[in-house]
């Protein structure tokens, strides 16, 4: 069975998924965001924990024998005596309102940024790179990547022939030129990446369009690097600010969201990193160990009440007091392009490899049934609220 | 001679978490009001009522209206799945 690496940080922050035995006494533990995922097996007389979903699917376990840890909790199992216990042991607490400025709030962010880096230096393993799209995420990532770590490579993808003025690679090179770093640039065909789907469902342990279609953009950089790379991403901001809105395509619309509030929507974006494994799982498969520094700052970024966040422009106004020039002024007027659209004109990238290939959401449903063998009834209660389902109690045959 | 006029007593919390939801259910997520199947007893993920992002929406409402928390480990406490289980696992949580 597969555990990925775990990051941590010498103040106990990080990315981490642990079970410890002691006889019949089992602890589970995960992360406060569940950036790493951990699922286990229960049965009278075993408990099986893996990363992947699937490595438990190909051990024999069933679907309904099969749990996953909360972020933030620790599950307890006492083989003996059949109970089973889940304690909540961390998680960012939202800030609806206070009194500070947003210069208070982008210094202590600053600060919580600085102190990670300074952190990851100890613990960073093999050649370092850095995904970064042009956007505002990944350049933050990038600017504090070079002031704290020193030199590495920045990786940007693009669907051949998507390549042009405006799109991400594009600002991606001038990023990268302006930071002085080597930028390597991922073109794969549309048809290459339809092949990938099931790579990306079963790695990515999701079947839901948007996060497929992040995968097999993260699928694409991965098979590019070194096996034994450490990654950093800009993961996680976009959850953090509520960043998300649909998108239409020859009118369908696309990762539709609960109708709440930005300030409220964020909490369950966040919440909803327990599920889904669409960067660290593909790439830690592909043998690249994963950073999401901006999570390990989520403490700081919960603490920004509602009217910093729930405005247009509001990550553009935080990411100034935040980093300031020494993000490229471009890339603050920059148009808001995803990754897995690749352009603010038009949509294409990996949402338009999908559909070309007949691999809308009801597909892509399917295919995860298929790959993992579930039944339609097993998928409905896999995910709720953007947790994998967890176990309360000593489950009930 | 005064004459008391009785005040029919107050449905029970329980009832009125559920009278609330089943309503919120209904309007949120277009339940028609000829559908049969649906009741505060039908498992609401089983039958398709609400999906993985609708119960975000219902969480929300009933910690606006109940000025509760509902915590993550109710979202999969098996009672959690229909309005009276529902209305049961929060009734102990609840400030009307």
């Amino acid at each position: 069975m597969t555990h990925i690496d775990n990051i941590l940080l010498d103040d106990g922050r990080g990315h981490f998924a642990t079970h410890e035995r002691d006889g019949d006494a089992h602890t589970l533990r995960r992360d406060p965001l569940g950036v790493n995922k951990l699922f286990f097996g229960l049965d009278e007389g075993r408990v099986e924990s893996a990363t992947y979903l699937d490595d438990l699917r190909k051990g024999g376990w069933a679907p309904s024998q099969i749990w996953s840890v909360p972020s933030g909790h620790r599950v307890e199992i006492d083989l003996g005596a059949r109970t089973l216990s889940v304690v909540k042991e961390a998680g960012p607490e939202f800030v609806v309102d206070d009194d500070d400025s947003i210069e208070a709030h982008a210094a202590r962010i600053r600060a919580c940024l600085d102190d990670a880096f300074t952190s990851l230096a100890d613990v960073l393993e093999g050649e370092l790179f850095v995904t970064l799209s042009g956007g505002l995420d990944s350049t933050g990532i990038a600017v504090l990547a070079k002031e704290h770590l020193g030199d590495f490579t920045a990786v940007s993808f693009t669907v051949e022939g998507e390549d042009r003025e405006g799109g991400d690679l594009a600002a991606a090179r001038r990023v990268a030129d302006a930071l002085g770093v080597r930028l390597l640039e991922v073109h794969m065909p549309r048809e290459a990446l339809a092949a990938r789907v099931d790579d990306v469902i079963r790695w990515g342990q999701d079947w839901r369009d948007f996060n497929v279609h992040c995968g097999l953009v993260n699928l694409a950089l991965a098979e590019a690097l070194p096996r034994g790379a450490t990654v950093l991403t800009g993961d996680g901001m976009n959850e953090l600010m509520a960043d998300y809105s649909p998108v239409e395509v020859e009118g369908r619309v696309l990762y539709e969201l609960p109708r709440l509030s930005p300030g409220k929507l964020r909490r369950y974006l966040v919440q909803g990193l327990d599920s889904g494994d669409r960067e660290v799982g593909i790439f830690a498969r592909r043998g690249v160990r994963t950073v999401q520094p901006y999570l390990l700052c989520a403490d700081a970024y919960a603490a920004l009440p509602e009217r910093f966040v729930a405005h247009e422009g509001s990550k553009q106004e935080l990411v100034r007091h935040v980093l300031g020039a020494s993000v490229p002024a471009f890339v603050y007027d920059r148009p808001k392009v995803r990754a897995q659209v690749g352009s603010s004109q038009e949509v294409g990238g990996t949402v338009r490899a999908t559909l070309e290939a007949g691999l809308d959401q009801a597909a892509l449903s399917a295919r995860f049934r298929e790959l993992f063998g579930f039944s339609e009834r097993d998928q409905r209660k896999l995910i709720r609220a953007g947790y994998y389902r967890f176990p309360t109690a000593w489950p009930q045959a | 001679m005064t004459q008391t006029i009785p005040h029919p007593e107050p449905a029970p919390l329980r009832e009125r978490i559920a009278r609330d939801l089943e309503a919120f259910i209904r309007e949120r997520f277009d339940v028609p009001a000829s559908d049969d199947l649906f009741s505060r007893t039908v498992d609401l993920w089983e039958e398709g009522y609400v999906d993985s992002a609708g119960v975000v929406e219902v969480v929300d409402h009933l910690e606006q209206t109940w000025s509760l928390k509902v915590p993550e480990e109710a979202l999969f406490d098996p009672r959690f799945t229909k309005i009276d289980g529902m209305a049961e696992v929060l009734e102990p949580l609840a400030r009307p």
